[in-house]
């Protein structure tokens, strides 16, 4: 199950952030969301390490944490999509195909040309 | 085959090098072998890896055992072939001999013997002990040694080294040891060799039902035991890894149910770094190994060879990815494990691995990259040992020490609880802790946030563990009790703590009472009672005493003190490696973790500080939702740290968070803390900055357009982001000029109190005159009581749908404008042509203003000399239409122009006050005329001048000057001075011409009157007052015909008056009266102010018509006698012809002529003499004679004298003559003509000694 989406903006600073529980514990999302960036930050600053990455938007798996997957799309403009699921058996071409893609760049484009009223700018 | 994994690990710990065989044939081995094993371990030796190529092993342990040694000889054929890595490698026989005989008899086939094993890699020592003086042994030993290398060595391969005892050849050991290692590398390959094909053997059969997972280990790790012997250990991981590879894939495959182990005792402690802590054989299960120890056994293998490898990055990197995937393997079995034991695993494995890898880690070795990895994976083994630390640690009710934040709520609440088959139940024994921890739940009290904040707290929990434990209590039916219950709690009840804090456990019991009495009773009541939190703790808290076999860790969670030790060492262990590696973020986020702690305990210094770089984090890039968590417990800090400033940034920075962060009321006490510092006894003005409180900006629109020197009102907007309305004691406003740097900044202020309202507020602040540029908007600074504030934030102008997203700042909009200094008003005369001197004349004075508004202006006017401002002060002003404007003025003013155009032209008299006048508002904007009533004043008559003369014009004699002040602008700040330059005429100038002399000596005399101003004008009269010598002839009495009247000149024309007069001879002996005559015409004066010369203003009450207004103009006419009468003449007669020389006589000649007679008076005086005198340079002339004289001359018209001087010149060149003068005849009287020669050539001296001539002849 995807918990939470976010887009990220250039700067780490956060432009959207949806997440997907029932209870009011979305704070523990952003702060998922938040540390994702290091690691994010690692993979740009880092380009001898990503290696055959250093191209590709899709960072893949960004969080081999226990109970859940981050994962990381990275924007030519360096716009960041972050997506958290709780789903552990998920395959990382799954997301790359489908939900990432769809639901991310959905919402991002939705957002940028209908100007939703959650789009906050920070 | 797997009936030897005993013996196999025996052999296995017993060795660990690789084994060298001495063949000692002739008991030679005690003598050397302190000189060989000297040679141990081997250095850089070559051997070849599993691909065959060529590696270099820098040492090479290795041991020389007798072939008489017992470990080498009582071993079965199998048991060799199986466990051929423990052979020998290579044999050494040592020979000696001495006798050549011998050598053929007895030594040789026994050598023989011993080498037909081909199995065996061998080579020959001969050992010579002949002493290098005893050249016979030497000799001998030698024969012997060539006879030996003759039979046993081949071109092949060299089999033979001799070793001197007493003198060893230089390059015997290099020798020695390159045949050792050929034989070894030989061995090596070849036994590698003969596992590979078994091991290919068995792969091959894998998928059959034969296939035993034992056997290929045995195989595969012998395999692996030869390269680790050999020190390829590269080889050696691979193995292992493979090893691993083909047991992961058997043991999953279905169908075959294995025991998956861990039930042991110790067996919650993690065995990733120890290889040997269970028996191989102890694992063992039908054809294959338990899951759980031989997972962790291949893992220990590993790591240790790659520890060997120098490469604890890579066992750190590694065992986190085996912690990950082995916990999910626990994960898989929780049922059949003990209680929690994953979560026990997972934390000794985790501080295992720190250990080990930072025991073998040395700073510094590794790429600067490479190091920051590492310590990002000890930060996540710290973090994954926190983790289930905290998780075992809730279990047990310490719960509440751990503080519900994101961090924590992100690590736990997504972490599912245990799931053991059994859900631990209460011992008997444990009522008495039961009530306990019951009184321990009770007096807990929920922390409160500061401010009076209302959050909910974020889960520590996946679910509530209430419901979680009794649904997993095996035998408990009475899950929907609680499904009940947790309804009533609400689906948002996030806390199972929270829950048993509410409810109390009488009521729990109460709930449970009733469902089992309305149960069937077929349920054993103990078990059939949910049970209370309190019991799940005690009974979580057995049940892990029983897991738990490390004691350490039993301790750490004996009591919540040594608890939050443990927390305390892994929060930080986590934090500092995360610091230290990439994840910057991470650490500064549990840096906050550790700061709650100290907060706790008090340590507020250490706490304010890891919650300054939280803070500093969230706010950077701008999470905000995290800040909100965070700085309202740095603020509690700061205050208790009596930090005011500080204090009141964070309260500032809490107001300035988005509104929907906090509600009303928490930002209204946020509000009020900040006023309440700021009015409170601060030793100092606290500086800070409120950028995000308090942002302004300059009003929509455009610039505010000043004209230099100009002061203003400038209106700005100021959004406030205080809750209430926020009373600031004073403000000031910078400006910043964008073109010129160096212009400084200049600071608007306003010292009253300002309120400002919730929102955007417009303030308006004077401006004083700036220079000119364009200016932006600086810096807000103000005062709240002891508060200075400062902000620097620019808020968004415009409605905000019209901004741009993706644009985070606006640039600087220019606010104001001050024009460079120009012409605001124009001020001029308004006549081009001169004005009539000595009468009272308007004078025009245009003011012009130039796109700037005159309203309420002042004129001053200050009359220069020659002029004075009438009497009655009266002053016309009206409205100037005039086309002379500019274009660019009816460009920029179209508007007012055609206003002014289709008005009424204005008018209005009004009279000077103090020499000033005050503008009235019509004449703010347009063109107006100011007509000033002034006279000029000139004592002097005009003169006329005759016709032979010329006329002397100046300028300035009709000019008069005007000074103008005009005090203007909004605070008659603006000054315009300009002096006027006016210019004042008589109406004519008069010339006079005797144009006839008739010969009864009237003379015709005319007077020219050329008009001398733009204007009309009328001559009704003109007379002549004559000066003595002269009558008006006939009975006109001065006056022309009077029909010439009215003569009208038009402007700059001329006209004519002819006047007879004739000189009076008839009192020339009264005393002289009037030397001058005066021409007088009475005229008037048609013309318009707007262009020069007008009629006189005169005043109303007069009541005479300007129109047929006369005046008088009076012109001074100088006559002169006519002068035309010569009575004598004077004539010089020519010199000599021959020259004159300086120093000879010359007779100078005069003739002097009577022309006529003189009149009876003078012949009366003078008595027919003349008075002649002689006049003449002494420099230059000498002379000889009388200079001055009476000569004789005859009354008679026509009688003649000549009067002869002598002369001498006293210089040569041409001189002027000497003259002769009449001094008692009028000048007017002698006529010279021929006049003397103006000079006289006078020619050197004649040579000297024309002196020495006698003067007589």
């Amino acid at each position: 199950m995807i918990v939470c989406v976010a887009v990220v903006g250039h700067q780490n600073n956060p432009l959207y952030i949806q997440s997907f529980t029932e209870a009011d514990d979305a704070l523990k999302l952003h702060h998922i969301v938040h540390c994702s960036l290091d690691v994010v930050d690692e993979r740009v600053n880092n380009p001898k390490k990503s290696g055959p990455m250093l191209n590709e938007t899709f960072l893949g798996l960004l969080y081999p944490i226990e109970n859940y997957k981050v994962y990381g799309y990275l924007t030519n403009t360096k716009v960041k999509f972050i997506l958290v699921t709780t789903d552990l058996d998920v395959k990382d071409a799954d997301v790359r195909n489908t939900s990432f893609i769809v639901v991310l760049n959905g919402i991002y484009y939705q957002t940028s040309n209908e100007r939703m009223a959650q789009f906050e700018l920070v | 085959m797997a009936n030897f994994l005993a013996q196999f690990q025996t052999i296995k710990n017993s060795s660990d090098r690789l084994v060298i065989s001495v063949e000692d044939v002739s008991d030679l081995w005690p003598t050397v072998k302190p000189a060989f094993e000297g040679r141990l371990p081997f250095k850089r030796a070559s051997l070849n890896n599993k691909t065959r190529n060529p590696v270099l092993v820098e040492k090479l342990p290795a041991e020389f055992i007798l072939t008489t040694d017992s470990r080498l000889r009582s071993r079965f054929p199998q048991e060799q072939l199986l466990f051929w890595f423990r052979e020998p490698y290579a044999t050494v026989v040592l020979v000696t001999c001495e006798d050549l005989d011998e050598f053929k008899t007895i030594l040789k086939p026994r050598l023989k013997l011993i080498v037909q094993n081909d199995e065996r890699e061998w080579f020959i020592v001969f050992v010579s002990k002949a002493h290098p003086a005893n050249d016979q042994a030497t000799k001998m030993a030698k024969k012997v040694y060539a006879k030996l290398e003759v039979d046993f060595s081949s071109r092949k391969r060299e089999r033979c080294c001799k070793y001197d005892m007493h003198f060893p050849e230089a390059n015997f050991w290099e020798d020695l040891e390159s045949k050792i290692m050929e034989c070894i590398r030989n061995t090596l390959d070849r036994r590698v060799q003969f596992y590979e094909d078994e091991i290919r053997k068995l792969s091959e059969q894998r998928l059959m039902p034969v296939w035993n997972f034992c056997n290929f280990f045995i195989l595969k790790e012998s395999l692996a035991f030869i390269f680790e012997m050999a020190h390829l250990h590269e080889d050696a991981l691979r193995e292992y890894d493979e090893l691993e590879l083909c047991y992961l894939e058997t043991v999953n495959m279905a169908g075959k149910q294995r025991d998956f182990g861990g039930a042991d005792h110790g067996d919650d402690q993690a065995a990733i770094i120890n290889p040997g802590n269970k028996a191989l054989t102890q694992i063992v299960q039908e054809d294959s190994f338990r899951e759980f120890e031989f997972r962790q056994y291949l893992f220990s293998r590993q790591s240790k060879l790659l520890f060997k490898l120098n490469r604890p990055i890579e066992v750190a990197s590694r065992g986190y990815s085996f912690i990950l995937s082995f916990s999910k393997s626990l994960a898989l079995h929780e049922r059949i494990l003990p209680f929690c034991m994953r979560e026990v695993w997972v934390i000794t494995a985790c501080l295992a691995l720190i250990e080990a890898t930072t025991s073998n880690y040395s700073d510094g070795l590794v790429a600067p990259d490479v190091e920051k990895e590492f310590f990002r994976l000890l930060g996540d083994l710290y973090s994954l040992a926190r983790v289930k630390f905290m998780r075992l640690a809730y279990l047990i009710g310490y719960g509440s020490d751990i503080e519900r934040s994101p961090v924590n709520s992100a690590s736990l609440s997504l972490l599912p609880w245990p799931k053991p088959a059994v859900w631990p139940s209460v011992p008997a024994d444990a009522s008495t802790e039961v009530l306990d921890k019951e009184k321990l739940i009770l007096q807990t009290t929920p922390s409160t946030k500061h401010f009076g904040i209302q959050r909910k707290p974020l889960p520590l929990e996946p679910t509530v563990l209430l419901r979680e434990a009794n649904r997993r209590r095996a035998s408990l039916s009475a899950g929907n009790v609680f499904e009940m219950f947790d309804s009533r709690q609400g689906p948002m009840e996030g806390s199972g703590f929270d829950a048993s804090a509410k409810m109390s456990p009488q009521k729990v019991l109460s709930s449970s009472m009733t469902r089992t009495n309305s149960s069937p009773g077929n349920f054993d009541g103990s078990i059939d009672r949910p049970m209370r939190l309190a019991e799940i703790y005690i009974a979580a808290e057995h049940a892990l005493k029983k897991t738990i076999s490390n004691l350490e860790m039993l301790k750490s969670l004996s009591s919540s003190e040594e608890f939050e030790k443990k927390y305390l060492e892994l929060t930080k262990g986590a934090a500092d490696n995360y610091h230290r590696s990439w994840w910057k973020r991470h650490g500064v986020v549990l840096d906050g973790e550790i700061a709650s702690v100290a907060f706790k305990h008090g340590h507020f210094d250490q706490a304010a500080k890891s919650y300054e770089k939280v803070c500093a984090l969230y706010n950077g890039e701008g999470w905000q939702e995290l800040l909100a968590e965070v700085l309202p417990i740095l603020a509690e800090c700061q205050k208790i740290l009596n930090d005011q400033a500080g204090y009141l940034l964070a309260c500032v920075r809490l107001l300035s968070l988005e509104d929907g962060l906090f509600v009303t009321k928490e930002r209204q006490a946020f509000q009020a803390e900040v006023v309440r510092l700021a009015h409170s006894e601060m030793k100092d003005p606290v500086p800070l900055d409120v950028s995000s409180l308090i942002t302004f900006s300059g009003n929509p629109g455009p610039p505010l357009e000043l004209c230099d020197r100009d002061p203003g009102i400038l209106s700005v907007t100021v959004c406030s982001g205080f809750p209430d309305d926020i009373t600031l004691d004073s403000i000031s406003l910078t400006l910043m000029a964008t073109s010129n740097a160096d212009e400084g900044v200049k600071a608007l202020k306003s010292s009253t109190a300002i309120v400002l309202h919730p929102g955007r507020n417009t303030i308006t602040l004077d401006l004083p005159p700036q220079k000119p540029g364009s200016y932006v908007l600086g810096v807000l600074t103000g005062q709240i009581g002891q508060l200075r504030f400062r902000s620097h934030g620019f808020s968004k102008v415009g409605p905000a749908e019209s901004d741009d997203v993706m644009s985070y700042e606006k640039p600087a909009k220019p606010i104001l404008k001050v024009s460079k200094p120009r012409a605001l008003v124009d001020l001029d005369a308004a006549v081009s042509s001169a004005l009539l001197i000595n009468e009272h004349q308007w004078l025009g004075i245009l003011v012009r203003p130039l796109n700037y508004s005159l309203k309420a202006a002042v004129l001053h006017i200050d009359t220069g000399p020659g002029l004075e401002i009438e009497e009655t002060h009266i002053i016309e002003m009206e409205s100037y239409a005039g086309v002379s404007e500019n274009d660019d003025d009816e460009v920029q003013k179209d508007g007012a122009q055609i206003d002014s155009l289709n008005s009424e032209k204005k008018f209005e008299r009004s009279t000077l006050h103090d020499g000033k006048i005050v503008f009235p508002n019509w004449a703010s904007d347009t063109p107006s005329i100011l007509w000033v009533l002034i006279r000029a004043i000139s004592d002097t008559l005009n003169r006329g001048s005759s016709s032979v003369t010329t006329r002397r014009e100046s300028i300035v004699d009709g000019m008069r000057t005007i000074a103008l002040k005009l005090e203007f602008g909004a605070f008659h700040n603006q000054i315009f001075e300009r002096t006027l330059a006016v210019h004042f005429t008589h109406p004519f100038y008069v010339r006079t011409r005797v144009t006839d002399k008739c010969n009864d000596g009237t003379l015709l005399l005319q007077v020219i009157l050329h008009s001398e101003v733009k204007a009309t004008l009328t001559i009704y009269d003109a007379w002549l007052d004559l000066q003595d010598g002269f009558v008006h002839s006939g009975q006109t009495e001065g006056r022309p015909n009077s029909k010439f009247f009215p003569l009208i000149i038009s402007p700059t024309s001329k006209g004519g008056i002819l006047f007879s007069i004739s000189l009076d001879k008839t009192n020339a002996e009264e005393a002289v009266t009037q030397p001058e005559s005066i021409l007088n015409i009475k005229y008037g004066i048609s013309g318009d102010r707007a262009i020069g010369a007008h009629p006189p203003f005169i005043n109303e009450s007069t009541g005479v018509d300007s129109a047929r207004q006369e005046l008088i103009f009076k012109s001074v006419i100088v006559l002169q006698r006519p002068v035309l009468d010569p009575c004598l003449a004077v004539g010089f007669l020519p010199l000599p012809s021959d020259g004159i020389r300086v120093g000879q006589l010359v007779k100078m000649q005069w003739r002097v002529e009577r022309l006529k007679d003189l009149n009876e008076k003078e012949i009366s005086e003078q008595n027919d003499e003349v008075l002649y005198e002689v006049n003449a340079n002494s420099g230059n002339w000498m002379i000889a004679g009388r200079k001055r004289g009476h000569v004789s001359l005859s009354k008679n018209q026509g009688s003649r004298i000549i009067i002869t001087v002598l002369c001498m010149p006293l210089v040569a060149g041409y001189v002027r003559p000497p003259l002769l003068g009449l001094p008692e005849i009028d000048e007017a009287n002698i006529r010279c003509k021929p006049s003397g020669p103006h000079l006289v050539c006078v020619l050197p001296p004649t040579l000297s000694s024309s002196f020495c001539i006698p003067v007589n002849s």
